[in-house]
């Protein structure tokens, strides 16, 4: 066949690139290893058999489950003589038979599934068997522990304690980390990773003369101490409380739920502790006498599309909505994706229809309606709401950014006072289908709900969340973080800490984090610093072939991860270079440049937001982070480079490579008049170009230009000055673009083409990447 | 080995057995049969087995004594088996018999059965009486005869029970399998294994009930003794239809009771067949898929995709042939055959077409639109021996080249549309025997060259596409290209339409521009007076468009500073003051975002002017709509202040009212005003407090709805 | 996050011959190949990875031209003709036939449920037979070319949710669109264009608006995302060169940028520099391909009165049909039309009347244009809409001008080409039109459908996120063989 033949092809590869990995990676297994249930049989199990005979009660085929011991150690309900799994006795469990025979209508999975597995699959299954077929509790299920440091040899290489786990791990894998970064990477890493921005150029130089050993520490301090730190987590807060400025839906006409964005900016620069950073969130309303900042902050539960299609049906989206906030807060806070159990019990983690519909109805005792007119009765807000008054902006509600006296109105969070509305688990999770009656209570495999300590409402939920034998939410963050950092998660599904999920790359260094997380008091600034101050982060991004072969996707870090910046980072790094950035926080949405037509293209015609109003003047140059979302027309631009479109809550996001990218660098108006503000603030004050390139260069990739660099982008300025000269008429065309003041001297040649010299810089990948 | 007690014993049981089987078999009709013997009756169809078996193996050892260690072995134990095989054969006999009164047996069938049946007891009987006695040649012939007749009776009884062919059946194979929808054919697919499985054991050769044969067409029409069973097109007439929906009990019904019976389908099948005209030749595809035969029959099959026994291409190949502008790729993931499509005009080149060679066993389909191929380039498919289809429209091929493609045995799809093609094209083409389908649109042919072609092509289907019939259409309207509606001293017009060669008729005087009345259109043109522009397309060959309309208003003063003392409601809150001067016209559209809109407040503005200013002309730019309650305002104040005066109030003015039946429209609304040196103005806009007794909302306040307010 | 993970787990051997977007042959079996995943006890012979980028079986139909009217046209005024509605016009709608059925917030109020027959005519056309209305004089000349199907049915009964159904086979949740499922089935056929396509344009009914989560990508990877043709200059964001730029300058400029990424990629090795250079490159050719596609100016004459003079006009409905078919027959694998206005509440006889006029010439002639380049037999054209109409009216009732609310239980939509059998009618409703009598079809069983005739099987084409398989068909979808070819 044409594919096998394709096969064999590769199979050459194969055996080039992963006869070297066979011998070291975990991914195969020496004959006689010790296989872990968790690390290398459960998924196979879970992804291959849970589906019929796992956790969900209603699917599972003839009455046998292989997701406990209990289940595949019994004897089979059709064949009592038999037992799916008999310990140590592979060629008597019905398991291992079933996996090998030919025999179609026996064959397990049957091939009417469409799944089948790996004779190496098959294999692990049997040996495990042989080796006693032990079940192991799900790992993400336990509590974490700090567990020793591993031994290590190369001991000058380690910062601290990150670098025992990475370092034990790539020993054994037989692969060298590489040394520190140079100074300027590390430096622009830093910069982006911690305030979304490029450093200044003062910042390069202290930095660059400061010899000292603890250079590298102040940077990390006062970068952290920046405001723009805030707003750099705020992007990624942004997608997990998928904020938008518009309803989403139909007429998808605006909403006022910012002054919740200003408010996550000034809590991450408070470093409010994560545990009430939550807190906050969840329940805010129901902590004793509770303040309009926490108030505020339960806008988290609000984020999400309100329809305003005219005869849409209340019931049906008011429970539209509590799943929403059920589904948020399980797949950001506790890492758990649980949707599928809206509908039936879950099919590979142990979480039943009847514990989603507990943990719902946490969120279901609001006086929130599914809808409350059509878009010509439209308010910036949904009921419940909060007055935010311009008293209140001098007082506690102090960091929001507000400069007309108009109230601003937030959708929050309210509880019924003495009623309790009830919640019935919903058949097929259909909003006219209830049936029995549920309350407030959590997945037992979890951890399970204990009444006496919480009360029942969703502040015991925060609690129950954040007991210290709760195992989910101090991983997930701190793996959130490390995903931040590193651009994979030591999980790499970072939503989902379920059966199905990844497994973590370094559980002892996760669980060591979280730990150390919990310890510190929920530091969120604290975790950074850890993070950031290790050899691990520090080390250098350039690889090799012998890295790239055992390790191309960078699993173990023996070098940094070159990372393409997230789209709002990108946008930053254009104003700020270019000295184009408005640095003011916080603040209603703007509208900047975006190509005609695409609201109105897609506008029913209703509501405010059916022609796209550019904003003026300072509003064009604020950060992406202030990007105006209308959720069925999101800004393109962010999207082209895989943002999320805040449709619902994203934890991670895609980091994909594609020609329209490449496009939105080289035409985005904003890109060439951040370039031709540049150009000519460079050349202003009289600089010789060559400087001037040079200090472009600097500017945008942060760090000195080697010989051939300059020279070449040396070369191309002459080519354009050339041009220029020789056609001067499209000099003028050429410059005016964007609404920045055009000054005379910008119309000389010059200016054109070091303009043009400055858009290849902002089109070097390494512009956009952090190195 | 049985004791010679024992062996005494069954002996006479056997002989007992014989008198018993006799009687039944003379008294059969005679007697009563209670129903507790009819239970043992349907032990039958287990007994049989022991006999089968028994016998067997008796017959086997008494023939062939070489089989066991010694002579006398081999005889003693076939004795006792063929005793107890003839023991166990009468009862399995007794019991056919009892069950043979049983209904909804082919008693046909039956009979037969019964008598080799009763054979094989027989002969076993005697065979052990006188096994003694006999020679060993005796006793081999005798031992095959009963094996023979063992085998016989036990096949007619399976038939009985499992249908004809029980046994053979494997064998035969079942027609319905691997036959695909393209290759199918009506008898010999739909109606033929019908007529197998439910007609055709009773209308044979060896077994003609009534005279009637159905194994083959003829016979069908020829029929039997009581007429032709079809009747092409004619089902009412037909027997084989009339007999198939007789009552099951009715001695006629076709199938016999107890025989397996048509399924509702198969009856439907067979007279829709009929309807259609009896077709024994064609291919289902063949049928007018509006025949009811065609519906059902095409359920029956798959379309198949065609299997290709050629060797794939290597993926190396692949990948190297694979490019920007070049796509190769498998039909599907399990098929060697390939196809190929071109793609970017500007960077074909002709040779490209050389490096297929490697694939030209593989390559099916190919296309090459909209790219420059000329006529000697086709010279490159010659060698792609298994090409179907090819795709040349709007190429470069004129009709020679066609020629390198007639050696194309496989080619049976081709699509030349767009190529400007001559006489030799035709020449070529009608050699191109084995298309089956052939696109020729716009390849600027005549009629009568086309005809021709069909007729050189019969069965070739010759799609020429859509010709312009001459319909008159409507024009489109012109477009008018303007910046803001509102202008201050001039501004200049563009007027523009889609398609080429229409002439744009205007007026500026509101009348509507036709063939006596209009302005010619002949590049941008200035105004700078107040005007309507009218604008109309007209071509040949098409009817005049609709007219489009666009009002321009000259607005030559606009306040260097201004404010609104309150703000407009929040359904309409517009750009605030600014919409009063950005000479932004509103549409008829409540959200559009030009509106200002009051209802609890008045339109208040404070202007303030460069310099003295002379003010000769205002009007208030407004949505007048009964319907929505958009009023014209109830009142209007003027206010000014002039060069080191106090502010005065310089006018009142009372707009007439709307009447009931007024149509809804934008209008200026010119509020006669004129004075001199003035450095500060206020307007006061009072919407209606209460809506006139005749409208909708009576008594309830009404709008007044703004978008620009007007000074010259 | 999982496509991303393989992708970028590829290792350089693989790029150097295959840049990510181009999944040309075996370019993700091959990805799947390479990267040992098995520690997550994930088989690398995953058959997501392995099915995507070729058909499962041979094709009937390679492309798609979705011609969705957004906002659900009345099946009763356009192909499912309901004699008894006029002649038992004014009467109440028997509970019998209703049947408890759940209703729009702006009718469940209504007192009475007056049964309403259609008030524009109805004649049969073809060979066929098939009724149409007089609203669609183009379309009946075509209608032994197009297969009516008038036993849909689907769950939702608003137009967001039942919009986001039909395109991504959830009501709700950020699932990829058909199209975005079909460009990761498929891969693309020309690399020098996105494989998925979407082309908008409102007409003068009553609009319903459209939404980018219609095309979205949900879970898959971006580059899957339906590419959003503009009717102005720019035809896709950012194309276009600044005008004073010339081929040339731009090419110089790319030069030096691939230069200077060249030496980065020396000192660090890391494969994404090397595809950012290819994505580069693409990205140049696009800028020639795309003009070549859009510009209008070569297409013969008769094509303006084929289409109607409209098809000159940018982002009219008239000129997305003819840019539909050449971005189709330049290998776009599916074109995403989407036109507004057909949400008839009220005042339906005149405002469906414009709407027809708006489109019924150009869907016809989008058939006629495939079938006479010898296209028509591998596209697969679709023209319908998200739910249908009620057989009783809403608002006030007079026999000439009424309004019908939304119906999910039956409404018809047609396809041709493609390996549909041409010129037949599938599916019946009762008398009233309301509920389906024969042949029902869910909108999950024409996915499948859809799917089939572009030679995938709906169960194998899946992909891993978040822990489980997806589908477009979720867990349902059974063929409806009886309309294919």
């Amino acid at each position: 066949m044409l594919r096998h033949s394709v096969n064999i092809l590769i199979g050459v590869l194969l055996i080039l690139t992963s006869c070297s990995q066979s011998q070291n990676s975990d991914s195969t297994l020496s004959p006689g290893e010790q296989i872990s249930y968790n690390f290398h049989v459960r998924p196979l199990l879970s992804d291959n058999c849970f589906a019929c005979h796992g956790p969900d009660a209603n699917k599972r085929e003839s009455g046998l489950r292989l997701d406990n011991a209990e289940g595949a150690y019994a004897a089979l309900k059709e064949n009592p003589e038999a037992h799916a799994i008999v310990p140590g006795k592979p060629e008597q469990s019905e398991v291992v038979r079933r996996l090998f025979t030919d025999d179609d209508s026996e064959m397990m999975p049957p091939p009417s599934s469409n799944l089948k597995l790996g004779e190496q699959e098959k294999e692990i299954i049997r040996n495990w068997i042989k080796q006693g077929g032990e079940y192991e509790p799900h790992w993400a299920f336990e509590v974490p522990e700090k567990s020793p440091l591993p031994e290590i040899s190369n001991t000058e290489w380690v910062q601290n304690e990150i670098d025992h786990f990475i370092l034990a791990r790539l020993e054994r894998l037989g692969l060298e980390p590489n040394g520190p970064a140079e100074k300027m990477h590390l430096l622009k890493r830093l910069s982006i990773d911690l305030t979304g921005l490029p450093p200044s150029m003062e910042m390069m130089n202290t930095y660059k003369k400061d010899e000292s050993s603890a250079a590298t520490e102040k940077i990390i301090d006062k970068l952290l101490s920046n405001p723009t730190f805030g707003e750099r987590m705020a992007v990624l807060w942004m997608d997990i409380s998928r904020y938008s400025d518009s309803y989403g839906y139909q007429d998808d006409n605006i909403r006022t739920q910012w002054p919740y964005r200003d408010w996550v900016i000034h809590a991450f620069n408070n470093n409010l502790p994560y545990d009430q950073f939550i807190t906050w969130q969840l329940a805010g309303d129901l902590i004793p006498d509770a303040t309009k900042e926490q108030i505020l902050a339960t806008a988290f539960n609000r984020n999400h599309k309100y329809t305003e299609e005219g005869g849409v049906i209340d019931e049906e989206y008011r429970v539209e909505y509590i799943v929403d906030k059920t589904n948020t807060f399980s797949k950001a806070i506790l890492g758990m994706t649980v949707e599928c159990a809206q509908c039936h019990d879950h099919k590979f983690d142990p979480i039943s229809q009847e514990n989603y519909f507990q943990l719902y109805s946490f969120f279901n005792n609001t006086p929130e309606q599914g809808y409350e007119g059509d878009v010509s009765r439209s308010k910036p807000a949904k009921e419940p709401i909060m007055w935010i008054e311009n008293n209140d902006l001098d007082g506690i509600l102090d960091f929001i950014n507000h400069k007309d006296t108009s109230k601003v109105m937030v959708s929050v969070m309210e509880d019924y006072k003495d009623t309790l509305r009830k919640t019935y688990v919903l058949d097929r999770g259909l909003y006219d289908q209830p049936t029995t009656e549920v309350t407030m209570s959590t997945p037992e495999a979890i951890l399970p709900f204990n009444e006496e300590k919480y009360p029942k409402n969703r502040l015991g939920l925060a609690k129950w969340t954040f007991s210290e034998e709760n195992p989910l939410p101090a991983r997930v963050f701190v793996n959130l973080i490390w995903q931040e950092l590193f651009g994979v998660g030591f999980v790499a599904s970072a939503g989902d800490f379920g059966m199905q999920g990844k497994l973590p790359t370094h559980p002892e260094l996760l669980d060591w984090l979280a730990v150390e997380f919990m310890e510190s008091g929920w530091d969120v600034k604290h975790l950074i610093k850890t993070i950031v101050s290790s050899a691990t982060y520090q080390q250098s991004a350039s690889t090799s072939i012998k890295k790239l072969e055992k390790d191309p996707e960078n699993t173990y870090l023996a070098r940094a991860s070159r990372i393409r910046m997230n789209a709002e980072h990108i946008r930053d790094m254009v104003l700020f270079s270019s000295g184009l950035m408005v640095p003011e926080i916080g603040g209603p949405s703007v509208k900047p440049y975006q190509p005609e037509g695409l609201w109105e293209a897609s506008t029913s015609g209703r509501g405010e937001l059916a022609v796209y109003r550019q904003d003026k003047g300072d509003q064009l140059y604020r950060r992406g982070l202030y990007t105006f979302i209308k959720l069925t027309s999101p800004p393109p631009k962010p999207i082209i480079f895989d943002g999320s479109n805040r449709d619902v809550c994203e934890v991670t996001r895609n980091r994909t490579n594609t020609p329209l990218q490449a496009l939105a660098m080289l035409n985005d108006p904003l890109v060439l008049e951040a370039s031709r503000v540049l150009a000519t603030n460079l050349l202003s004050d009289g600089k010789e170009p060559s400087i001037a390139v040079e200090e472009a260069f600097v500017r945008i990739l942060c760090r000195d230009p080697k010989e051939e660099e300059l020279e070449l982008l040396e070369q191309y300025f002459q080519e354009e000055l050339r041009r220029f000269q020789k056609e001067p008429e499209t000099i003028l065309n050429t410059v005016n673009v964007g609404e920045y003041p055009l000054a005379e001297e910008t119309r000389s040649a010059e200016t054109a083409a070091l303009m043009q010299v400055v858009v290849a810089i902002y089109n070097v990948e390494e512009a956009i990447t952090k190195t | 080995m049985l004791s010679p007690k024992i062996k005494a014993l069954l002996g006479q049981l056997l002989f007992a057995a014989n008198v018993f089987v006799l009687f039944l078999v003379v008294a059969e009709n005679r007697v009563m049969i209670p129903d507790w013997l009819h239970v043992f009756g349907r032990l039958h169809p287990l007994l049989l087995h022991f006999p089968i078996v028994l016998l067997m193996i008796a017959v086997a050892l008494l023939a062939l004594p070489g089989l066991l260690k010694t002579r006398e072995d081999s005889k003693d134990y076939g004795t006792d088996l063929l005793l107890l095989g003839a023991l166990t054969a009468a009862f399995t006999v007794i019991a056919g018999l009892l069950l043979s009164h049983e209904t909804g047996y082919d008693q046909n069938a039956l009979l037969w059965h019964k008598w080799t049946g009763l054979t094989v007891f027989w002969l076993s009987s005697l065979l052990y009486y006188f096994i003694e006695k006999s020679t060993q040649k005796v006793l081999q012939i005798s031992s095959g005869l009963v094996a023979v007749v063992v085998v016989v009776s036990g096949h007619l009884g399976a038939s009985i029970t499992h249908g004809e062919d029980f046994i053979t059946a494997p064998f035969m194979g079942n027609d319905m399998v691997n036959v695909s929808l393209e290759e199918a054919e009506v008898f010999e697919h739909v109606i033929m294994p019908i007529l197998k499985n439910k007609c055709i054991s009773c209308h044979k050769a060896s077994k003609q009930k009534g005279e009637l044969r159905m194994d083959s067409p003829e016979y069908l029409l020829e029929g039997g003794e009581s007429g032709p069973a079809v009747i092409p097109f004619d089902p009412e007439g037909s027997l084989l239809i009339e007999k198939i929906h007789l009552p099951l009990e009715d001695e006629e019904h076709m199938p016999p009771e107890g025989k397996p019976q048509l399924s509702e389908e198969e009856m439907a099948i067979l007279e829709a067949w009929i309807v259609a005209g009896a077709e024994f030749e064609k291919k289902v595809t063949d049928l007018s898929d509006t025949t009811g035969i065609y519906a059902l029959a095409v359920n029956k099959f798959k379309s198949a995709p065609k299997i290709y026994d050629f060797k794939e291409a290597d993926a190396q190949t692949l990948e190297k042939l694979n490019n920007f502008y070049r796509k190769i790729q498998p039909l599907g993931l399990e098929s060697p055959a390939l196809s190929a499509s071109y793609f970017g005009r500007a960077s074909f080149k002709p040779e490209s077409l050389q490096e297929l060679q490697e694939i030209s066993l593989q390559l099916v389909s190919l296309n090459l639109n909209n790219m420059p191929v000329k006529d000697e380039d086709l010279e490159y498919l010659k060698p792609f021996e298994n090409l179907e289809k090819l795709f040349l429209n709007f190429a470069d091929i004129s009709g020679e080249g066609l020629q390198h493609l007639i050696g194309l045995e496989n080619l049976t799809y081709l699509s030349i549309s767009g190529n400007p093609l001559d006489e030799k094209a035709l020449e070529q083409l009608a050699n191109m025997k084995q298309l089956r389908q052939l696109f020729i649109w716009n390849t600027g042919l005549e009629q009568n060259a086309l005809d021709q072609l069909k007729q050189d092509l019969p069965n070739v289907e010759i799609e020429t596409g859509y010709r312009d019939d001459g319909t008159v259409f409507t024009l489109n309207p012109p477009v008018i290209q303007f910046d803001k509606a509102f202008f201050s001293e001039k501004m200049e017009l563009k007027i523009e339409h889609p398609i080429q060669g229409t002439s744009i008729f205007y007026t500026l005087d509101g009348s509507e521009p036709d063939s006596s009345n209009y302005l010619l259109y002949e590049g941008p043109f200035e105004i700078e007076e107040n005007l309507t522009l009218k604008a109309r397309a007209f071509a040949e060959g098409w009817t005049g468009s609709a007219t489009e309309t666009a009002e321009f208003i000259r607005s030559e003063i606009s306040p260097k500073d201004y404010e609104m003392k309150f703000n407009p409601e929040d359904r309409y809150k517009g750009d605030g003051p600014k919409s009063l001067f950005d000479r932004y016209k509103a549409i008829p559209d409540v959200w559009n975002l030009n509106w200002l809109g009051f209802q609890n407040n008045p339109l208040d503005v404070e202007m303030e002017f460069e310099n003295p200013t002379e003010i000769n002309h205002m009007a208030l730019s407004i949505w007048h709509n009964v319907g929505a309650s958009f009023f014209p305002p109830e009142e209007v104040e003027i206010w000014v202040q002039k060069e080191g005066q106090d502010w005065g109030l310089a006018k009142k003015y009372r707009p007439t009212p709307p009447k009931k039946d007024d149509k809804a429209h934008l209008r200026q609304m010119d509020i006669p005003f004129t004075a001199s040196g003035i450095t500060k103005m206020r307007i006061v806009a009072n919407p209606v407090p209460s809506l006139p007794a005749w409208h909708g909302g009576a008594g309830r306040k009404g709008w007044l709805m703004v978008d620009e307010l007007v000074l010259n | 996050m999982e496509q991303e993970r393989l992708e970028s787990g590829l290792n350089e051997n693989r790029r150097k011959f295959l840049s990510k977007i181009s999944l040309g042959l075996g370019s993700v079996a091959l990805g799947s190949l390479l990267i040992p995943d098995l520690f997550t006890g994930k088989s690398e012979l995953d058959t997501d990875k392995l099915m995507a980028s070729l058909p499962h079986f041979a094709p009937k139909a390679k492309r798609v031209i979705y011609l969705f009217q957004n906002g659900a046209p009345s099946q009763l005024e356009s192909f499912d003709y309901k004699p008894t509605l006029n002649k038992r016009v004014g009467e109440e709608l028997p509970e019998s036939i209703r049947q408890g059925q759940r209703l729009t917030g702006m009718t469940a109020g209504q007192s009475s449920f007056p049964l309403v027959g259609s008030y524009h005519g109805f004649n049969q056309y073809g060979e066929s037979g098939a009724w149409i209305s007089d609203l669609f004089p183009y379309t009946a000349k075509i209608a032994d070319d197009i297969c009516i199907v008038k036993s849909m049915h689907t769950e939702a009964i608003n137009h967001d949710p039942a919009l986001t159904f039909f395109q991504t086979g959830a009501q709700v949740g950020n699932r990829p669109s058909m199209g975005a499922w079909l460009s990761y089935g498929l891969g693309s056929e020309n690399n020098n264009l996105p494989s998925f396509c979407v082309l908008l344009s409102r007409g003068k009914g009553n609009g319903q608006g459209v939404y980018s989560k219609l095309w979205t990508n949900g879970f898959l990877d971006s580059v899957h995302q339906g590419v959003q043709f503009s009717s102005g200059d720019d035809p896709v964001l950012y194309l276009n060169d600044p005008e004073s730029m010339g081929k040339s300058d731009r090419r110089r400029m790319l030069d030096k940028i691939s230069a200077l990424n060249q030496m980065n990629y020396e000192s660090f090795g890391d494969p994404e520099i090397s595809a950012k250079i290819q994505q580069y490159e693409m990205a140049y050719r696009m800028q020639t391909a795309v003009p070549e596609v859009t510009d209008l100016t070569n297409e013969p004459n008769s094509t303006v009165k084929l289409y109607g003079p409209e098809c000159l006009v940018p982002g009219s409905y008239a000129a997305n049909c003819l840019l539909a078919r050449k971005l189709s027959e330049n290998g776009v694998r599916f074109v995403q039309i989407y036109h507004q206005g057909w949400d008839q509440h009220g005042n339906l006889p005149n405002e469906m009347a414009m709407q027809a006029k708006d489109t019924d010439q150009a869907s016809a002639a989008l058939i006629t244009d495939l079938k006479q380049r010898g296209l028509l037999d591998e596209t697969l054209v679709i023209w319908g809409g998200e739910f249908g109409r009620t057989n009783y009216c809403q608002g006030k009732f007079s026999p000439d001008n009424y309004g019908r609310d939304h119906h999910p239980r039956a409404f018809s939509l047609w396809m041709a080409g493609g390996g549909v059998k041409p010129g037949i009618t599938y599916g019946e409703t009762d008398e009233f039109g309301y509920n389906i009598v024969k042949d029902p079809v869910h909108v999950h069983d024409f996915h499948a459908t859809m799917l089939h005739l572009l030679g995938i099987d709906h169960e194998r084409l899946t992909f891993r996120h978040q822990g489980r398989r997806y589908r477009l068909t979720d867990v349902a979808g059974n063929l409806v063989n009886d309309i294919i070819a």
